[in-house]
């Protein structure tokens, strides 16, 4: 199963498996976009749109956040940041993305931007109880 | 035999057999053609609206709105010279500072000027007014040139509507701007105007600029050789692409491999449309003094004509978004956007100061670094020395003027036609 299928279904789930603000939304199964936080005590799925993320070009990134028992961490309990760089180059993007709790419990970071083709990390920055935790993930553009 | 010498012959003078292309090669050279039309600007709604085009060529080709009467956009922009000046650094009612870019297909350009200190290209065109070393005019004589020539006037009000009564010179001096010195006449003058009567006049002013960008927006290239090949590639059209020159074909090849090239010089523009610190000496030599990215961030985000302020036709577009979304941190000190590839053939000289004459000087610059300026401000680090050969160069070089187009219509390249015809042309405005 390629990867385009595997984000797909991450996309399906995303939309199917959660439910209102007021509840927890139903946990996602393992994707293709799956990182666990460099402290292990989180998981992040996440789906870029257009996937996959294109050259020089705007693109959004739906995302969901689990737990170790895997439980959804909600906008509610946590904030999120989204960005990027590239560290062979010593530069990250020209843009700050803006992220946006969503109703079903999941966040939609927009304004992303990768300028450049090469090696880049994607960094997701939770922050919970006043400590912020870094999950991150190599994204390759060309 | 006579047979079988004639077939030697042909084989002997027949280019070697490229190999077939790979599927990543093909993708990187899909992604590098094919510069359609720009799409329209959301920020100005008269983008593509022929009237406003009509006088902002008539604008941009008038030498009267400068402080002595003798400089246009024109002047630095020249039809000729792929709408460049040909000079190191632009001469205006002064030398100026960084080297005039091209605006053939500037309407792809998401950043404008060399530090990106405008975001769309109405908002550009209207910088050089009130600069000292350009025109060297204030915003209040432009606004009062277009209202006393009937037929500037016509154009103007046929697309923005009706001016406000500018003969009031106690509402609307003669001569007027905001500056940065307190004490200047001129701005003494914009500050005894009302509130409302500075908005009337910013909002003439951005629609100059909208006209003019809306001309500018039309000075688009058509296909090139190297489009051509890209076409028929993905046509898979072997005879067409057969027809591509063998060292433009091994110079692309270089350029979307192992040079590195696309790094920065990636989209139909042959740009990121981004900004980045290559180490270029400065043109006057000693060490670099231009902040470019840096300085420019900060001027636009403080200027009222930037693509989510209040003279914005779509503030929230992504245009906007973009805007207000910037970051400016130290790694954009003394960076500078990407230029586009296209059209080097009329373009010279190269770089922001015109530092190198010819492309051969800009190959070399990379293929050694040789005097490369190393700051600690966070220049792209991953740029080495290309290390080609020379017969390389020549091709890489070869590829490079295989992305000029032929000239755009004459009718582009000049002022529109005299008032007298011109009178006798009934105006339409589809967006009125």
């Amino acid at each position: 199963m390629n990867r385009y299928v595997l984000a797909s279904m991450a996309t399906l789930l995303f939309i199917g498996g959660c439910c209102s603000s007021s509840m927890k939304p139903m946990v996602a199964q393992p994707a293709a976009n799956t990182v666990t936080s460099n402290d292990g005590k989180f998981s992040v799925y996440w789906v870029p749109q257009p996937d996959p993320i294109p050259l020089n070009s705007f693109f959004d990134i739906k995302v969901q956040i689990l737990d170790l028992s895997g439980e959804a961490i909600t906008p509610d309990e946590a904030t999120l940041k989204v960005d990027a760089a590239m560290p062979q180059h010593g530069h990250g993007m020209n843009h700050v993305a803006t992220v946006t709790p969503q109703s079903d419990g999941t966040w939609l970071a927009t304004g992303l931007l990768m300028h450049m083709p090469g090696d880049w990390q994607l960094y997701f920055d939770l922050e919970m109880d006043g400590i912020s935790r870094r999950a991150q993930t190599p994204v390759v553009i060309d | 035999m006579f047979a079988q010498a004639i077939l030697m012959s042909c084989l002997m003078t027949m280019p070697p057999a490229r190999e077939p292309l790979t599927d990543v090669q093909r993708r990187r050279i899909a992604g590098l053609a094919q510069l359609s039309p720009p799409p329209a600007d959301p920020t100005n709604q008269f983008s593509n609206n022929q009237v406003a085009a009509r006088l902002g060529q008539r604008l941009f080709f008038d030498e009267r709105m400068s402080r002595n009467g003798e400089i246009s956009c024109a002047t630095c922009h020249v039809p000729e010279l792929g709408f460049a000046d040909g000079l190191p650094l632009p001469m205006g009612l002064a030398e100026g500072e960084r080297h005039t870019p091209s605006l053939l297909n500037v309407g792809w350009h998401r950043w404008f000027f060399w530090d990106g200190r405008a975001d769309t290209l109405w908002s550009q065109a209207l910088h050089p007014f009130e600069k000292d070393a350009e025109f060297g005019t204030t915003r209040m004589k432009v606004i009062h040139h277009v209202a006393e020539d009937p037929i500037l006037r016509r154009e103007y009000e046929a697309v923005f509507g009706p001016l406000p009564p500018l003969e009031d010179e106690t509402r609307f001096p003669r001569s007027a701007q905001p500056s940065g010195d307190p004490k200047h006449p001129d701005t003494l003058a914009w500050q005894n105007m009302t509130a409302e009567d500075q908005q009337l006049v910013n909002r003439i002013f951005a629609n100059i600029g909208k006209a003019i960008a809306a001309y500018e927006h039309q000075l688009n290239t058509t296909n090139s050789p190297f489009d051509d090949f890209a076409s028929a590639m993905l046509a898979n059209d072997e005879r067409a692409m057969a027809e591509y020159d063998s060292d433009a074909y091994e110079g692309m090849l270089l350029f979307i491999g192992e040079a590195g090239c696309r790094q920065c010089h990636n989209g139909p523009m042959f740009s990121d449309l981004e900004f980045h610190n290559i180490g270029i000496p400065p043109g006057h030599g000693g060490l670099p003094q231009d902040a470019g990215r840096w300085e420019g961030i900060d001027v636009l985000q403080k200027n009222p004509f930037r693509a989510n302020g209040p003279f914005s036709d779509s503030p929230e577009s992504q245009r906007g978004r973009s805007t207000a979304s910037l970051i400016r941190s130290s790694e954009h000190w003394g960076a500078f956007r990407t230029p586009s590839l296209r059209n080097l053939n009329r373009t010279a000289p190269f770089m922001h100061q015109g530092q190198f004459a010819t492309l051969k000087d800009v190959l070399a610059f990379y293929n050694t670094l040789d005097d490369m300026v190393v700051l600690d401000h966070h220049q792209e680090t991953v740029l080495q020395p290309l290390d080609l050969d020379e017969r390389q160069l020549a091709q890489l070089e070869t590829f490079l003027l295989s992305l000029s187009s032929p000239e755009i219509p004459r009718s582009l390249r000049e002022a529109p036609k005299t008032p007298e015809l011109e009178q006798k042309t009934p105006l339409t405005d589809p967006n009125r």
